[in-house]
């Protein structure tokens, strides 16, 4: 069966036809092209022309004259358009035209840093020009290091090594900074939230620096689809950038859907589970050996779905090996395998996280199904995207949840449509960030009186950090006097360097299979979880927190697990207040409980157990709401407790449509009587040390976000309240909805 | 501790830079050691004017730009006594003139000196020099003791660090010396309240570093130079390879020997075995390293592992001497030895058993390659043409 034939099928046949909400077709796009630049020099053409490259698309030729005439740039190009050359381009132009110029390329991961420098050294070769281009990361061996730093015409690494090995020892790369001309920054969707912020540091660390060796490099950046690319790279490069996104690159025939599985119980307002409903649809796809992505939001959905793809591909006699799954946590050696497998097409179904979102290249698949909203239109367009051929056509599907916004997307598709692309927020001057990029830029360089390095909060950053003892004051200049290297003391990422490896011990021999970070470990790999990797079960016999390893056994078991973790919130200042809500910093603990075991596939409780594991802390930015006791005199506790549940539910699913992030950087929490307000409150918090600006969004929409979450809760068609407004209706009682409604529109007066 | 005999003059100050300068004369002690006795170890060629020995205190251990190396010491010859000069830095804003004058004060100099100062000290004086945007100072060589010691002391002191040396092997152990941790925060509070007397017991610290840092290297070159006469305590296995270095590789052998006599475990024998038969190689004496073998299967027969690898090497030291026969007796045992290991091999752990079962397989096919040219007429021929079909 053809895809054509497939997905005639899906819009005939009733058990599918009925659940699309959203059919629509994208012509196909020829190729827009142009001649090689006149100012190209002719090695570099000729070199193309060996690699099968005649003309260029119109989007790399901009490129080639923009950055000619010396301005920062950024393309936006959607997946495999052939954006690196945007880059390579104008930079092995310079290096070939002599002087002697430099490049840096940085990559958010090591993987993507090795995969560009393969194909960046075949167009060297084919050059026959001798031009060190290398990879300069952890895995570096010393000697090799010696060698780039006195002779890499293009080092490519990570911010994390510019951060903590390259920039606090820039006298060792005297000839890179003093011959700087080009800062490659791919992938800069990526960089936003904690990490972005932390970036945007680096980088005014990266410019000082120059600055000192007399360089002033010139920027090209590429970029995914988002809202705000122009403002995101400016904010990020602190200077205006030139925004390219008009691609040349051709496109075949698309086909995107919006599909919502059946309703299984229509008063509790339960659909059927979107990972079942998700193989359902995909053994169309299997049977007929349409080449197929599966996104997840989690990794258990990744494992699940993995899981039953097998199952599926038995049925249809595929080779069940022939389906992979693939999230955070594999060994780089198993990801590379799989990448592998897709692009030759020995594997035939990969169920992912969005750990295969970034630009690694796995080629051109011909369907992806997305099991679950992804949280951002920009990552639904991302993740729909690796479906795509140049020629043929493609096939991209998302298949609803019963969550809320799952819900409002399968039931108002056009959203998905019209609505601009999220923004990518970051905010620098976050101060707990700024504070520690300071300390390293004091390393790097005395900061002297009057010198600028982001807000003018800086004389109050250095007076503290003098008192701290970190920094020196002395003729004009502030001088790094502690003892630490500053750099070891900063991660760049929100999430912990630290992590748990996870370890089998069903053979004698016991093997790593795996890792898992620090604050997601209570939840996956606690006493007697079913901890679930490559499609297989390991049962957790042994958390060992201090050591950070999990002693796994393999097992077979008809039940997986999960966690509940109770978190509590304590607010240390208020920044502002309006009546009945207000924002501010606060210290949120993170408690594991207990674990619930469900049977596969339906889902049933089949039983818990304890989680014996120290709380966590997280000091960040939150906003609250107030619902005072006293206008709602006819709520008992249990009822009140119920609401407000119902509350944070609805608050917490409506907030990331108009914070335009993922709906994981916000958690939610509500107390009868919070020990800050006296009151029964709903907190909303950021899941990132010290904030990026989310909860000051918050509070600023404070009004209108309530007015929302009710017209979500009134507009839901069940009868009582369901997962799609106020939560599971069995742990809130009968009356949940209507009193969540109450509490909604008439208790708490936000300003 | 520095002997009250030595002068500290003042040499200059000013500009956030203080200089203090000492002499020692040729007859000064330092425990066993004095200081005419280890420049004439040292003689460097007859250019002992032309070597500087370097010590640096600094801001932090963790190296990088935001490192200030405050105190420079240095030692030379001059005028028929050893010098020490000390460059210390009293305010952040003088570092300039201090490296100007630490350039001026190396710009004669051909040979550095230090301990562990190629790891640590010479890379931030670099950075240093580069972020005052001055050249640094360049030399013809870096002679590292940090190495040597290593190699001559770590295995018998379980340390090489230099207070440890300095006690052990100059006999010279140091009472109320400032811990190196301490350094850095005596420093940076000095910065905040000037009380110049709390950098006193750095001075003193440091000028001991120096001091033990000339001596150790004297002592150093003169076990070089003679290690069998030493009368210093000595990792033999160490000595061996450094005095195998230079070329001295009869006196390499017998510093092997006599890490043979400490060497009971078979990992230990074996380690030393191999560099003990090189260095017979290295001599242009193969027979000597094939007796060297031998000798070790007549004096160790029990039954195991290691003599099974023992017999190997005996095999292949005489079959590279066209001695079939011998070669063959020799990895029959072995194989046998191995064999019979193997039968028993429920009591090895599977990784153990799996590397035994290699080396049977190894050994089989020595045997079989053995045979082989034992049936050969002419070995020699024979390897030619086996040359030549590689070639091909």
């Amino acid at each position: 069966m053809t895809l054509e034939q497939i997905l005639d099928a899906y819009r005939t046949r009733p058990r599918f036809a009925r659940q699309f909400t959203a059919w629509r077709t994208f012509p196909a796009k020829p190729a827009q092209v142009a001649e090689f630049p006149e100012a190209m020099d002719a090695r570099l053409r000729h070199a193309l022309a060996r690699c099968g490259i005649a003309q260029l698309y119109t989007h790399q030729a901009r490129a080639f004259a923009e950055v000619q005439a010396g301005r920062d740039i950024v393309v936006v190009t959607p997946t495999a358009s052939g954006k690196t050359l945007c880059y390579n381009l104008p930079v092995l132009d310079a290096i070939l035209r002599g002087g002697g110029p430099r490049a840096l390329y940085l990559f958010p991961t090591k993987a993507l840093g090795a995969d560009q420098v393969d194909e960046l050294q075949q167009l060297i070769r084919s050059l026959e020009v001798e031009i060190g281009a290398y990879t300069y990361d952890g895995d570096t061996p010393g000697d090799a290091r010696r060698t780039i730093r006195a002779a890499g015409h293009i080092v490519v690494t990570n911010p994390d090594m510019l951060h903590t090995a390259i920039l606090p020892h820039h006298t060792k790369w005297l000839r890179l900074f003093e011959n700087l001309r080009y800062v490659v920054l791919d992938e800069l969707h990526h960089y936003r939230g904690v990490f972005g912020s932390h970036l945007a540091n680096v980088l005014r660390r990266l410019e000082r620096i120059c600055r000192f060796y007399g360089s002033a490099p010139q920027f090209i950046c590429c970029s995914a689809t988002i809202g705000n690319t122009g403002e995101h790279a400016a904010r990020l490069l602190e200077r205006p950038v030139a925004v390219l996104d008009e691609s040349g690159a051709p496109s075949g025939e698309r086909t995107v859907a919006v599909y919502n599985p059946p309703v299984v119980n229509p008063a509790l307002g339960i659909r059927r589970d979107a990972v079942r409903e998700s193989v359902a649809v995909a053994e169309e796809l299997l049977k007929g050996r349409v080449q197929t992505i599966f996104f997840a939001r989690t990794r258990l959905r990744a494992e699940l779905l993995t899981t039953y793809l097998r199952e599926a591909a038995r049925r249809q006699h595929l080779d069940p090996e022939a389906v992979c799954g693939y999230r955070a946590g594999y060994l780089p050696s198993e990801r590379r395998t799989i990448e592998a497998g897709l692009r030759r097409g020995t594997v035939r179904a990969v169920a992912a996280t969005n750990a295969l979102e970034l630009g690694i290249d796995i080629g051109h698949l011909s369907a992806a199904v997305l099991v679950g909203y992804p949280g951002t239109i920009a990552s639904t367009w991302q993740q729909m995207g690796r479906a795509g051929r140049r020629a043929d056509r493609s096939f991209a599907v998302l298949v609803a949840t019963s969550g809320a916004l799952d819900q409002f997307i399968a039931t108002h598709p056009e959203y998905l449509f019209e609505q601009p692309v999220e923004q990518a927020r970051i905010n620098p001057d976050n101060l707990l960030v700024l504070a520690s990029h300071v300390k390293c830029a004091a390393f790097e360089l005395p900061l002297r009186d009057g010198e600028t390095f982001g807000p003018n909060t800086l004389p109050e950053i250095l007076a503290y950090l003098e008192e701290e003892g970190v920094l020196h004051h002395e003729d004009n200049a502030w001088h790094y006097v502690a003892e630490a290297y500053p750099a070891e003391g900063v991660s760049l990422r929100s999430a912990s360097p630290e992590n748990v490896v996870i370890i089998d011990t069903t053979d004698p021999r016991p093997r790593v299979i795996g890792e898992i970070d620090l604050p997601s470990a209570p939840a996956f790999v606690h006493e007697d979880a079913i901890y679930i990797h490559l499609g297989r079960q390991y049962h957790v016999d042994r958390l060992d927190w201090d050591e950070r390893k999990a002693y796994v056994r393999q097992v077979d078991v008809d039940y997986y697990t999960d966690a509940q973790i109770a978190v509590g919130v304590r607010v240390l200042e208020e920044f502002a207040r309006e009546r009945d809500a207000a924002h501010g910093e606060a210290a949120v603990t993170f408690r594991p409980t207990i674990f619930k075991k469900l049977r596969l596939a339906t889902h049933e409780n089949v039983g818990f157990g304890t989680i014996h594991l120290p709380e966590t802390t997280l000091h960040t930015t939150a906003a609250w709401w107030i619902f005072p006791r006293a206008r709602v005199p006819e709520m008992d506790t249990d009822a009140l407790e119920g609401a407000l549940l119902g509350v944070a539910h609805a608050l917490h699913n409506i907030a990331p449509l108009y914070l335009m992030t993922d709906p994981r950087d916000v958690g939610s929490t509500v107390e009868i009587r919070s020990p800050h307000t006296g009151e029964p409150t709903v907190t909303l918090f950021e899941e990132i040390p010290g904030g990026v600006g989310l909860a000051e969004r918050l509070f600023a929409l404070r009004g209108e976000l309530l007015d929302r979450a009710a017209a979500l809760v009134e507009g839901c068609g069940c009868e009582h309240g369901c997962p799609s407004c106020v939560g599971p209706v069995l742990e809130l009682g009968p009356e949940a909805k209507r009193r969540t409604l109450r509490l909604l529109r008439d208790v708490c007066v936000p300003a | 501790m520095i002997s009250p005999g030595a002068a500290i003059t003042p040499a200059a100050a000013g500009d956030g830079v203080e200089i203090l300068r000492a002499g020692f004369g040729p007859g000064h002690r330092h425990g066993r050691c004095a200081v005419g006795d280890a420049l004439r170890a040292i003689d460097d060629g007859g250019d002992l004017g032309r070597t500087v020995w370097l010590d640096t205190e600094t801001t932090g251990l963790a190296g990088g730009t935001g490192t200030y190396a405050f105190l420079i010491g240095l030692a030379y010859w001059d005028g028929g006594q050893l010098v020490v000069e000390q460059l210390l830095l009293r305010r952040l804003s003088g570092e300039r003139r201090l490296l100007t004058v630490l350039a001026e004060r190396l710009a004669g100099a051909r040979h550095l000196v230090t301990f562990n100062g190629q790891r640590f000290d010479w890379p931030i004086i670099e950075a240093r020099f580069v972020l005052a945007r001055q050249r640094p100072a360049s030399f013809d060589a870096h002679t590292d003791l940090i190495y040597p010691a290593r190699r001559l002391w770590h295995r018998v002191l379980g340390t090489h660090r230099l207070s440890t040396l300095e006690a052990e092997v100059l006999g010279a152990p140091r009472s109320r010396d400032v811990p190196g941790w301490e350094i850095p925060g005596i420093y940076v509070r000095y910065l905040r309240d000037t009380d110049r007397a709390a950098l006193d017991p750095i001075l003193v610290h440091n000028r001991a570093d120096l001091l033990a840092l000339v001596l150790l290297h004297g002592e150093v070159s003169r076990i070089l130079r003679a290690p069998l006469d030493a009368g210093v305590a000595l990792d033999w296995e160490g000595t061996g390879v450094l005095v195998g270095r230079r070329g001295a590789h009869a006196v390499a052998i017998e510093c092997f020997e006599r890490a043979m006599l400490g060497a009971c475990e078979p990992g230990d024998r074996w380690r030393v075995l191999q560099k003990l038969t090189r260095a017979h190689r290295a001599a242009g004496d193969p027979d000597g390293a094939r007796r060297r073998w031998e000798a070790e299967a007549g004096t160790w027969t029990r039954p195991d592992r290691f003599r099974a690898h023992v017999l190997e090497e005996v095999a292949k030291a005489r079959a590279r001497q066209h001695e079939i026969r011998g070669a063959r007796a020799a990895v029959t045992e072995a194989l046998s030895i191995v064999d019979g290991l193997l039968e028993e091999s429920g009591s090895l752990r599977a990784a153990r058993a799996a590397g035994m079962a290699r080396l049977a397989d190894r050994l089989r096919a020595r045997l079989a390659r053995l045979i082989e040219r034992d049936r050969e007429p002419s070995p020699g021929r024979e390897t030619a043409g086996q040359h030549a079909r590689r070639g091909a």
